[in-house]
């Protein structure tokens, strides 16, 4: 589990995510960025998983996606595809998307209908069925027992969050130990952890920002509220706030051509 | 690119090079280290040389 919050308001959709992927004794994993744009499309994708899924996922699409035809693919397609990408990357490399569930929250915007969240999950377990979506106008991961529906509803109000430090309290609670209890091994240590990003599409296009930042370290428990503001030692190679998807396409299959012409020299 | 020129491609592909050229960013280098256990070169290889014979199948 991790913190994905998505709100689609009329004119925007958001994602806010933390960078923290951990091991099941609740050390972290890796700190590395959880947002796979598709930036021609308007769709940011961000997940929780039981596992890892975005390297599978990723070799996946190296694999198999050529970067053009991601490139010039209408965001309805993508939306269809996407699941179906998920689905044979669990097949390929042998997951179970029952017990290595992961569910997906995609933050999008168009001309004709604004904002719009949709979610689902690999899960026969969850209500909508595996792999079909739903929309979301708001998702709160993890969730916060004490806001109300009527809280959550609020959120899609336009005019809420105009300022990224009006989502910090729900962030800042989200990060509180209690919310995290229970989480499956270690799972008391499992919770947000490295940076707070927050991604958002509009008519004017594709913004990220870090609106925090930690002092989480690899091998270490998860700071939580640990957050030490100007006093953070910053990594010293970071990723960008998110993954741009064709770039990544575009950069492997360079390489691959990279390596293959040197050999013919 | 020919059929020949991707087994070529990926038969010799330096596996510390996708680290090295790809894996410049935290994400990346957990990708490429993916990649590598993986043994992408191998499967690159066979899904390049369908895609000369069928559509893609996205």
């Amino acid at each position: 589990m991790s913190l994905v919050n998505l709100a689609a308001q009329p004119d925007r959709a958001f994602l806010i995510t933390d960078s923290g992927y951990f091991n099941p004794d609740g050390t972290i994993r890796e700190l590395a960025t959880k947002v796979l744009l598709f930036r021609e499309q308007r769709v940011a994708v961000s997940w929780t998983s039981k596992g890892f899924i975005l390297p599978q996922l990723a070799a996946y699409l190296v694999q198999d996606v050529e970067p053009n035809r991601l490139r010039a693919m209408k965001q309805d397609d993508l939306i269809y595809l996407f699941p179906i990408w998920v689905q044979r990357a669990y097949e390929r490399f042998g997951r179970n998307p029952d017990q290595d569930w992961s569910r997906f929250s995609l933050a999008l915007w168009s001309q004709k209908m604004g904002g719009r969240g949709l979610t689902f999950s690999t899960s026969s377990a969850s209500k909508a069925g595996a792999w079909v979506y739903q929309p979301a106008a708001v998702m709160l991961m993890p969730l916060i027992p004490e806001w109300s529906r009527d809280d959550l509803l609020r959120l899609t109000d336009p005019l809420q969050f105009r300022e990224p430090e009006q989502m910090m309290p729900i962030i800042e609670r989200q990060c509180a130990p209690d919310i995290w209890k229970g989480n499956g091994p270690g799972g008391d240590h499992i919770g947000v952890a490295g940076r707070i990003v927050l991604t958002c599409l509009s008519a004017s296009g594709v913004t990220s920002e870090v609106l925090r930042e930690s002092s989480d370290r690899i091998g270490t428990l998860a700071s939580g509220l640990g957050v030490v503001g100007n006093e953070i030692s910053v990594p010293a190679t970071q990723d960008p706030p998110v993954l741009d998807a064709v770039e990544m396409l575009e950069e492997a299959a360079a390489l691959f051509e990279h390596c293959g012409g040197a050999q013919h020299e | 690119m020919a059929e020949g020129a991707i087994e070529v491609a990926s038969e010799f592909l330096p596996l510390g090079v996708i680290v090295s050229r790809y894996g410049t960013t935290p994400v990346k280098r957990w990708i490429a280290e993916y990649l590598i256990k993986e043994g992408l070169s191998e499967q690159a290889a066979t899904h390049a040389q369908d895609d000369l014979d069928l559509e893609p199948a996205i």
